[in-house]
């Protein structure tokens, strides 16, 4: 997965936060899919949106982690390693998947779409006039809630 | 303005309701969403709704728009005893209401008693001479009245101040329609036009009108607006599909027979390719009628 692009960077503290990342995956998953309920596609759509921002997280700290490695070795920092700009385009891309699909469909705009265009004007109900014929077929209507 | 999707909600909460099952007060808010007027079935139904006191107590805050929509159905429907019930708890929870007062105007209004009702609006215009509803509520009852040249008046009096108001704008150009000014009602639609460009029906509306005036030229530019109207409606208007035909052969009509200038036939026979479509999908029974009528029409025109 997106982890195999992780070099040895600080052997060191390595493998414990790997497994703490697999971890927060894993109960970022076990919520969604169990809060979600019938909505799975929304509930998948939603954990990729989590495991691009922690991606982006990951991005981050191996940033820091590298900064520290400079540090030491005394070099100037000039650019974050290739694999940070990898993780953060794979972030960018998941992220962008789950907020266009998260929030549901989109709605048609176009005046002349098929779902939008306007069949009937709205009834002048400001001007509404009430000395029609309806008024020699008023139905039986009764009021009961002034005394309850 | 209602569209597509919308509407087909509508006509299947309608049936939800009116056989008994369905949220009412669902079909309540979208009716007071899109202001149609179901008056009938808003009144029994909203009736039916606010009797029923556990019902009414879930309704929240909305009670009080509901009570306000049930009285106006209610009176268009001449149920009055009713519509006074509704009145009477909107004055008790709001004593000092203008929007109730209005109400109580239309009440007697629906009842005929135009001189109260007309006393009670003056009484109001003149603590709030600002308020449009109330100038509109006016203007309604110089219409129920008869008097269609005073609404006319007052209307264009109104549209002095309140000029962004369209529906104002509509309600003139219905009123020119009736009392036979085309020409004034014309300039109202180019108004609406201007204002909702791409309302489909606004267009149609004008081309209508231009099509009634007649003339070469107004028969040309109704021609134009039909087609747009065809552009903005997706080619599902049938109004406008018949009116490019109607129009065509009026122009073949007026500019008689001779003349060296020739109209396209290309929009016609294709206006008329897409109702023998539309009919075909939805009316199978008749498509050999459009047909004949369609054919003899194009004949007419290419002769």
């Amino acid at each position: 997965m997106v982890l195999g692009f992780m070099k040895p960077i600080n052997s060191k503290f390595k493998a414990n936060w790997i497994f703490l990342f697999y971890k927060a995956i894993e109960v970022a998953f076990k919520l969604i899919f169990l809060r979600s309920g019938g909505r799975e596609m929304a509930g998948a759509d939603m954990a990729v949106g989590i495991l691009g921002a922690l991606v982006l997280a990951h991005a981050a700290y191996i940033t820091i982690l590298y900064r520290g490695d400079l540090k030491i070795k005394e070099e100037e920092f000039v650019r974050p390693p290739i694999q940070v700009w990898i993780e953060v385009l794979i972030s960018l891309v998941l992220c962008l998947w789950a907020a266009l699909r998260v929030p549901g469909t989109f709605l048609p705009i176009l005046p002349d779409s098929k779902e939008n265009r306007v069949v009937a004007l709205p009834a002048n109900l400001d001007f509404m006039t009430f000395n029609h014929r309806g008024k020699l077929f008023a139905p039986e209507l009764e009021a009961k809630f002034t005394k309850s | 303005m209602v569209g597509a999707t919308e509407e087909m909600e509508l006509q299947k909460l309608e049936r939800d309701v009116e056989g008994g099952g369905g949220d009412v007060a669902q079909y309540l808010a979208l009716v007071r969403k899109l202001r149609v007027r179901r008056s009938s079935t808003v009144a029994r139904h909203g009736l039916a709704l606010l009797n029923n006191s556990s019902a009414r107590s879930k309704l929240g805050a909305d009670v009080w728009t509901i009570y306000e929509q049930v009285a106006i159905a209610a009176m268009d429907c001449h149920a009055l005893e009713a519509a006074k019930e509704c009145i009477g708890a909107l004055r008790t929870k709001f004593p000092e209401s203008m929007r109730v007062a209005r109400l109580e105007g239309m009440w007697w209004e629906a009842k005929g008693a135009w001189q109260q009702a007309e006393s009670l609006y003056s009484d109001l215009l003149a603590d709030n001479p600002s308020d449009s509803a109330l100038h509109k509520r006016r203007i309604a009852m110089a219409k129920a009245q008869g008097n269609l040249i005073g609404a006319v008046e007052a209307t264009n009096k109104y549209l002095e101040t309140f000029m962004a108001d369209h529906d104002a704008w509509r309600e003139l150009a219905d009123m020119y329609i009736l009392l036979q000014m085309y020409k004034q009602a014309a300039f109202c639609f180019e108004e609406l036009i201007l204002s909702q460009p791409t309302n489909a029906l606004y267009h149609l509306g004008y081309a209508e009108l231009l099509y009634t005036m007649g003339g070469l030229d107004n028969l040309r530019a109704a021609r134009k607006y039909y087609a747009a109207a065809i552009e903005m409606s997706g080619g599902q208007n049938m109004r406008a599909l018949f009116g490019i035909c109607m129009c065509g052969t009026a122009i073949t009509q007026t500019k008689g027979r001779g003349r060296d200038e020739k109209d396209s036939v290309d929009l016609l026979s294709l206006a008329g390719s897409v109702i023998v479509k539309q009919y075909k999908e939805k009316c199978p029974n008749k498509v050999d009628l459009i047909t004949s009528i369609l054919d003899k029409q194009l004949v007419a025109n290419i002769a």
